[in-house]
């Protein structure tokens, strides 16, 4: 059976900087893996590549058997830790934005989940707190009917009421046959979602398990392991 | 292509307005001071194509920014569609920014109904005004227009295709080394002297025997074909390697 995310061997590096070192990996359907890292271990520029949004230097991706293009863009939904608004937008216009340009928005979804996150459509995007455009953010990412959901630092900077109705959100409007790549250091509140965990370390890939794997094979949880992985970066 | 025009209209839509009312505003006075004040029709003319370029150059400033904005925005950048998509809209926006400048203009010089001193320009203005003369250098000017914001476009995505903090030159000398390069290679198909500015159209002078008047027609260009098959082919290269170097190497 393929899988719905291949990485196969990838080089990324901007100037002199090595972002990533031969990284390979695959995901399948149906999972919510976590893509976990220290500060500049290469996430972001990881899911910038899944999302399109960059280019590798050398390797291959392909998302749902094909390359990474307009055509994958249609499948995968990214937050990004840059806004997906404009600032002349109000929440109303974010919503008609991403449905007027991705067929498998869900306008139903999208009102469930406004109402959920007590976003108000009337409001201007400039006038929303941190914590509400983290929420219309995620909102927008999981609007979508997407194959691959690549969420990108989802909880960071929020508080931790926040964190966790944005968690349960993920959880409640998670579609099962679609797969879910949430980068993330912030592990206490986070962990509990996980299928699978891949872990960078300076551009390279440290590890890729299950969580419960991990659990049984090192006798630790992932916040534990983490922190021993990363203890001097 | 035309929902990407929307959302660029609309992201630029108080900006447009606010220019357009100034314009709007500006030729009213003009028009006031004609009318009212007795000011002579050389004048008003000539600020009223003063008003008519920098309303022009406002309408580029805003084009070259949303084009700016589509560039190094990660949810423009995220959206499914093709490359060229993205440059024909952006092309059509500037086409209609182009437009709008001229069509304040046209209405001005209605309303204004300028009459010269000097009846060579009477002449000049009453030939330019006829509809296939005006559809000519509409089209020709639309053409020009977009040439030159493709030619933005492309030293724009040049200095995005970099990182560093000297690239903004790259995209400035791109464009400098680009012109000149066409003007050698526009001279060296047409020749220095080439007949008529715009191209299509030539402008002649015959002095009259009697009463000393020059007269000015207006003729075709007997390589007006030419010239529109080296404009459009001038605008598909740029096309062609501005869509090169957005897929290839701009990474917001």
């Amino acid at each position: 059976m393929s899988h719905l995310l291949e990485v196969k061997d990838v080089y990324k590096s901007y100037w002199r900087k090595k972002a990533l070192q031969g990284v390979s990996f695959s995901i399948d359907r149906g999972k919510i893996i976590g893509l976990l890292g220290s500060n500049g271990s290469g996430k972001t520029t990881l899911m910038k590549l899944l999302a399109g949004l960059a280019r590798p230097n050398s390797g291959t991706i392909s998302i749902a058997g094909a390359s990474v293009g307009p055509a994958t863009k249609q499948v995968v939904s990214y937050m990004p830790d840059a806004p997906l608004t404009e600032s002349w937008m109000r929440v109303k216009d974010a919503f008609a934005f991403h449905r007027d340009f991705y067929p498998d928005f869900d306008d139903g979804k999208a009102k469930d989940m406004m109402q959920f996150m007590r976003l108000n459509a009337q409001d201007r995007v400039t006038s929303l707190s941190k914590g509400m455009q983290e929420r219309l953010q995620l909102t927008l990412a999981l609007s979508r009917n997407a194959s691959l959901y690549l969420l990108d630092e989802p909880i960071g900077g929020v508080d931790p009421v926040a964190r966790g109705n944005i968690l349960d959100a993920i959880v409640e409007y998670y579609n099962p046959e679609s797969s879910i790549l949430l980068a993330t250091h912030l592990l206490t509140d986070i962990e509990r979602i996980f299928d699978e965990v891949i872990m960078l370390k300076q551009g390279s890939l440290l590890l890729h398990e299950e969580v419960e794997e991990v659990r049984m094979k090192r006798g630790k949880s992932i916040d534990e392991l983490f922190k021993e992985v990363y203890a001097e970066c | 292509m035309l929902k990407l025009l929307k959302y660029n209209w609309r992201m630029n839509s108080l900006t447009s307005y606010i220019v357009i009312a100034a314009s709007v505003i500006v030729y009213g006075l003009l028009l006031a001071c004609k009318y009212q004040w007795g000011w002579s029709d050389e004048i008003v003319f000539m600020f009223g194509l003063l008003v008519a370029v920098v309303t022009g150059l406002l309408f580029l400033i805003i084009a070259c920014v949303t084009f700016n904005h589509q560039l190094k925005s990660y949810h423009r950048r995220l959206l499914p569609i093709k490359t060229e998509v993205e440059i024909a809209s952006m092309l059509l926006l500037a086409a209609i920014y182009s437009l709008i400048p001229l069509l304040l203009k046209l209405v001005f010089l209605y309303l204004a109904d300028v009459t010269f001193n000097y009846s060579m320009f009477d002449s000049l203005l009453e030939q330019l005004l006829r509809v296939d003369v005006l559809a000519v250098l509409v089209g020709y000017m639309l053409l020009d227009s977009l040439a030159i914001f493709m030619l933005i476009m492309l030293a724009m995505s040049a200095t995005y295709a970099f990182k560093g903090k000297y690239r903004a030159w790259i995209g400035v000398l791109l464009f400098i080394v680009l012109s000149i390069v066409w003007e050698y290679v526009s001279n060296w198909l047409f020749g220095v002297n080439r007949q008529g500015a715009p191209p299509f159209v030539g402008i002649e002078i015959t002095e009259g025997e009697m009463s000393r008047i020059d007269w000015i027609t207006i003729r075709w260009n007997g390589e007006w074909l030419k010239m529109l098959l080296v404009s459009l082919t001038k605008l598909a290269l740029l096309f062609a390697a501005t869509t090169y170097i957005m897929k290839k190497h701009v990474e917001p």
